[in-house]
């Protein structure tokens, strides 16, 4: 057993990185948990939204929600339910909140899959490019655009999006999600152009970066000394930054989802985003509670898969152990 | 004697024009918040109008126009205030170590664990409470960045013989961290200041965009696009003229911001 | 035929000239030295003939490789074809020089003719050219230590069987000790591949001992070229003479060095005229507005560039040998005694240092040698509170404390001082720090040899000698009674460094203070102290009076480590 766990083994490294991942989301889930005490007045009066509550609605919903007991018990019996799936109930429309997301993830999973994918497809081998041939034309078109990726807001650039080619041009839908199969997809174009605009210049930019920092190191140099052509020196260099930009990739995970949100709202998408935008309006908490916590956890799923990521890619840490 | 570098002049022209906007909005757009409910929304060109009106009435450029004061104040409040934050707990994490610095990394990380974009709409829609509050908020949300940012540059000084030597002499750790050590983190400060100011500009307006922040009446880029939205049919104009607006302001800024951050790696290389 | 050969080599860089018309010859299975010291131009010749200039940089000149010709103004890719198969270039920095991520078998292969690259047996054959065992094929770069992973990356460059190797300062990156093996093994390797050699280093002890023939650069020019037996014995030129007579002799210790006044300027600085006419002693009005041409001496393999070529015999200097110094007994009145101290940074890696004591009386001045990893930087660091040994014990006489007692001067200069502070800053606060008043700060820098409007400049306005001479400065502020001084020459041209030895002896005589000189190399410890201890592994492995240590070590390290210093 204590081979399985020896310094820079698979197992420990994992176990170490499951543990702190899973400490992440125990602090995530306390605050928000605590958001519901966070918001102003008091908690009874919020839960049941803008009536007015008759005392024994107000009694009814503090023995629901357990408000008179201690809070970090409150915490607990929640965290208790969380974890077996019991999400509970919209104030909003007395929907399970479960019932509120299973109609919605799938398409919010497909808008980020599709953003996610043009993005990977568009930034990574323009940054590779425009880093090889740094200071050319080329590079200095491809990086001023960047720049307005990264810099305009996701929404504003979606509706100017919407304008030219949804109302102006007419060529694709205005609104909503479409039919289901492929219609879906094609309502999905702007969005995920819009979105993959943002990300994928930040994804541009960091390529680039990691690329053009790659190939001023010493090795480059010698690669080429000893009589490698391009190709081999590319490949060199490629298999050292894809460590950088692996790990970039991982890091606008994050980006995706708050830029989602906007995106969802613009193109009034019926996915989680919206329904998060809509729930914070409405005071919904139990929805809040619900859709923070299903996005804190995959972020840090994401963060765990990263890491794990760097391992099988670099082999410094592997032999040494990121312990 | 060479030509003046391009880039930080493109980037401040439209800057210095967004910054007219915000100083002198009460005589260049002194009709801003004049309703016509009955005409309603025009398209552009309509009679004293250029870019037409919306649903209120009010006239699109005037309006927006005037929205330049809280798309940028707000953003500049964040950016300085974070900065300031991020400067005296990295500096004190970063060189006094110990428990202070775990604590404070480990409140960094958690923070920087979920999107910027998802927390602030959460805390600051929940809490409601108006657009000098959604400030307060995001200057909380912001500061973690710039501790890790302090934090980092303040420890990657420390091991520096310039540092040490000054160890060595006796100075006391107050006066080293504060003396020495900020003095050359204030260049990298400086540009990532820059940059929040566009990071906040964006979540700034976006929270406006979904309804949180500024009031109903107040003009703002955000509500704006968010009103256009409905719009959009009838008058192009409510739309273009707030999201280009925001877009050349958000996008200068980077430049500058990216100009800058480049030069200060450049001039550390040069050795 | 020869195997390189260059014709009229310029390197214009953004600032100017860089390299000026340099021609060199180099037969097979010869080694040509380029020697020179920070600013000659000579990591520029080799990136010209390999192709590699970076952008802004351009080259023209013919370079012949055997029988190809190429024009160089055409760059990177007028040479791509010969890179590999007729020459190629070891770089400095085993570190940096292979790729982090790559098997160092794959990148021994990749540069081999495509049939063989899929070969283990050659890459294995590869490897135990330069006398490494099979498994360091399968090994990544970071697995192995520095004299490996230069002997890997010698590898490498041979695959394509180059018939000229450039070695850019190949082993001054690496141990006194693994630098001879080292160089030993490109040597045989020289032998058995009738390779020729082009090394360019900044190490006279070097080219001495291993070049056929020398060539002396200063500021992108050759002032001087020679056969080895001659070039260092009887100059010519006066920067050549001045060169070999700043170099620490570890036969005997110099009541002064003799040091060339100035610093070296960049090649685009001086463009009119002879190239070290500001700095030289015998300069005639024609060194200031005609460049002397590279003349070769009649009847001989020798050429110089000046106008007035010293004459054998004139080279010898006046150098007075230092009496011996009496060693002082210990009295009971050290200044400081170190016993038994023992420091560990972890629990798995060998003790940084190992139950090392040793003594320093008041205005003594002691030296400590040893390679990296030997400890003596911890030991140093010990001394003035940057670290905490784990146990043993320092004591120090007097009743100074804190600052008073010991101030240490780092290596690098270029970060000993901070940036964003003027000089007079930085100084005006170490003598605030030791009590003084910050008037004397003109005083302070009159003591180490700089004009007082240097308190108005930043550090990076100054070149590295007077930033070493500044770091001094600020050490001595406060009075201490110990100047610790870490490889404190080390990063310096050698004419500076001799400069630095010379004010460093003066300052012990005029304050009375005790030195600890912290050093790798022995010629220069012997210059400066008059005890040595000899470190290795964490240990002191032996002690005594500089001359009787270096007339009869008894320690078998010490043994190696002089007999591993070249050239002498």
């Amino acid at each position: 057993m204590r081979g399985l766990f020896a310094k820079g083994s698979v197992a420990r490294f994992v176990a170490i990185r499951l543990a702190a991942t899973f400490v992440l989301l125990l602090a995530l889930s306390f605050i928000v948990f605590g958001l519901l005490h966070l918001t102003p007045g008091d908690p009874a009066r919020n839960l049941l939204g803008p009536k007015n509550p008759s005392p024994e609605a107000l009694a009814a919903i503090r023995e629901k929600y357990r408000l008179d007991q201690p809070f970090l018990r409150q915490y607990a019996l929640w965290l208790g339910d969380v974890v077996r799936g019991r999400l509970g109930t919209s104030i909003r429309n007395n929907t399970p909140v479960t019932t509120l997301l299973a109609d919605r993830v799938v398409l919010t999973f497909q808008l980020a899959v599709f953003a996610f994918g043009l993005t990977i497809v568009l930034g990574v081998p323009l940054g590779i490019a425009a880093a090889w041939r740094a200071g050319s034309a080329f590079d200095r078109t491809v990086s001023v655009t960047s720049i307005v990726g990264v810099g305009a807001p996701s929404y504003a650039v979606g509706l100017l999006l919407l304008y030219v080619f949804g109302v102006w041009l007419d060529i694709f839908p205005v609104y909503g999600s479409g039919d289901g199969g492929l219609d879906t997809w094609w309502h999905l174009v702007l969005p995920a152009i819009t979105l993959a605009f943002g990300i994928g210049a930040l994804v541009f930019k960091l390529t680039r970066t990691a690329v053009v920092a790659e190939l001023q190191q010493d090795y480059v140099a010698f690669a080429y000394s000893r009589g490698l052509d391009q190709r081999q020196v590319r490949l060199l260099v490629l298999r050292n930054a894809l460590i950088p930009v692996a790990t970039s990739l991982g890091l606008v995970f994050g980006f995706l989802f708050g830029g989602t949100i906007l995106v969802e709202v613009t193109f009034a998408l019926g996915g989680i985003g919206g329904l998060l935008a809509s729930s914070v309006t409405f005071k919904d908490i139990p929805v809040v509670q619900a859709i923070t916590l299903l996005t804190a956890t995959v972020i840090a799923l994401t963060a765990l898969g990263v890491d794990l990521l760097y391992y099988v890619v670099d082999p410094r840490v592997r032999k040494r152990g990121l312990g | 004697m060479k030509r003046p570098p391009l880039t930080p002049i493109i980037a401040a022209v439209p800057l210095a024009i967004v910054g007219v906007f915000v100083v002198g909005s009460s005589w260049l757009a002194p009709d801003a918040t004049n309703q016509d409910i009955l005409t309603g929304a025009t398209p552009p060109g309509t009679s004293g109008h250029p870019f037409g009106t919306d649903q209120l009435g009010r006239d699109i450029w005037q309006f927006a126009l005037a929205g330049a004061r809280s798309a940028v104040v707000g953003p500049i409040v964040i950016a300085l205030g974070s900065m300031l934050i991020g400067l005296v707990l990295g500096t004190i994490a970063g060189y006094l170590g110990g428990y202070l610095d775990l604590l404070l990394s480990k409140y960094a990380d958690l923070l920087l664990a979920l999107p910027t974009t998802l927390i602030a709409l959460v805390v600051a829609g929940l809490v409601d409470g108006g657009y000098w509050v959604t400030v307060l908020v995001l200057v909380v949300l912001f500061s973690p960045t710039d501790i890790r940012m302090a934090r980092g540059a303040v420890i990657a000084q420390s091991t520096q013989p310039y540092i040490e030597s000054a160890r060595v002499l006796g100075l006391s750790r107050f006066r080293i961290m504060f003396r020495h050590v900020v003095p050359n983190v204030l260049p990298i400060a400086f540009t990532t200041m820059l940059l929040n100011v566009a990071f906040a500009l964006v979540a700034m307006s976006a929270l406006s965009f979904l309804g949180f922040g500024v009031g109903p009446g107040t003009p703002d880029w955000g509500r704006q696009l968010s009103d256009g939205r409905n719009l959009i049919g009838r008058n192009w104009g409510a739309v273009v003229v707030p999201g280009v607006l925001i877009i050349i302001t958000a996008v200068s800024v980077n430049l500058l911001g990216d100009w800058l951050q480049e030069r200060y790696e450049q001039r550390g290389v040069q050795r | 035929m020869n195997a390189l050969e260059l014709v009229e080599l310029s390197v214009i860089g953004p600032g100017g000239p860089i390299v000026t018309r340099m021609d060199l010859t180099v037969a097979p299975g010869a080694t040509v030295a380029l020697v020179g010291e920070s600013g000659s131009g000579k990591s520029m010749t080799a990136k010209a003939l390999t192709g590699l200039l970076p952008r802004g940089v351009t080259a023209t000149g013919t370079m012949r490789l055997g029988d190809d010709e190429v024009q160089l103004a055409g760059g990177s890719k007028a040479v791509a074809h010969l890179r590999g198969r007729r020459i190629s270039l070891l770089l400095q920095n085993p570190f940096t020089s292979l790729s982090p991520v790559h098997r160092c078998g794959v990148q021994i292969a990749a540069a081999l003719p495509s049939g063989a690259r899929a070969d283990t047996a050659e890459v294995l054959r590869r490897l135990e050219e330069v006398d490494l065992p099979a498994r360091v094929a399968r090994q990544y770069p970071f697995e192995l230590s520095g004299g490996m992973r230069q002997r890997v990356a010698l590898a490498a460059s041979l695959a394509a069987d180059p018939q000229v190797l450039i070695g850019d300062e190949p082993t001054t990156a690496l141990d006194v000790t693994t630098q001879r093996e080292v160089l030993n093994l490109i040597a045989r390797i020289q032998r058995e591949r009738s390779m020729a050699l082009l090394l360019i280093t900044h190490d006279l002890g070097v080219a001495r001992e291993r070049a056929d023939e020398i060539l002396v650069m200063y500021a992108g020019r050759l002032v001087e070229t020679g056969p080895r037996g001659e070039v260092f014995t009887t100059p010519r030129h006066p920067y050549t003479a001045g060169l070999r007579n700043s170099e620490p002799p570890l036969a005997h210790r110099l009541e002064r060095l003799p040091a060339i006044p100035g610093s070296v300027p960049r090649a685009w600085d001086v463009p009119v005229g002879c190239v070290f006419a500001a700095r030289c002693d015998l300069t005639v009005a024609r060194g200031t507005t005609e460049t002397p041409v590279l003349l070769t001496q009649p009847g001989e393999h020798r050429a110089v560039a000046c106008w007035l070529p010293l004459a054998d015999g004139e080279q010898e200097n006046q150098v007075i040998v230092a009496e011996p110094a009496k060693p002082t007994a210990p009295n009971g009145n050290e200044l400081v005694v170190v016993s038994g101290l023992t420091k560990r940074f972890s629990p798995d890696t060998p003790p940084a240092l190992d139950d090392v004591s040793i003594t320093i009386g008041p205005g003594e001045a002691v030296g400590i040698v040893g390679e990296s990893g030997s400890g003596k930087t911890t030991l140093a660091r010990c001394l003035v509170g940057l670290e905490l040994a784990n146990s043993g014990t320092i004591t120090w006489g007097g009743e100074e404390v804190g600052a008073r007692r010991a101030q240490i001067v780092f290596q690098d200069p270029t970060s000993a001082l901070n940036p964003a502070m003027t000089i007079g800053a930085t100084l005006g606060e170490a003598l605030r720090a030791g009590g003084r008043d910050r008037a004397e700060v003109p005083a302070l820098l009159d003591l180490v040899g700089l004009p007082a409007q240097y308190a108005r400049r930043r550090p990076n306005a100054l070149s590295g000698g007077e930033q070493q001479r500044v770091a001094m400065a600020r050490a001595l502020a406060p009075r201490p009674r110990l100047l610790i001084c870490d490889e404190p020459v080390s990063s310096l041209d050698v004419s500076v460094q001799a400069q630095i030895l010379n004010l460093l002896n003066d300052l012990l005589g005029e304050l009375g203070l005790a030195l600890l000189f912290i050093t790798h190399d022995l010629a220069v410890a012997r210059q400066v102290a008059n005890r040595v201890y000899v470190m290795h592994h964490g240990r002191v492995v032996e002690s005594g009076v500089m001359d009787e240590l270096i007339r009869a070590p008894q320690n078998d390290y010490t043994r190696e480590l002089f007999a591993s210093v070249p050239g002498r």
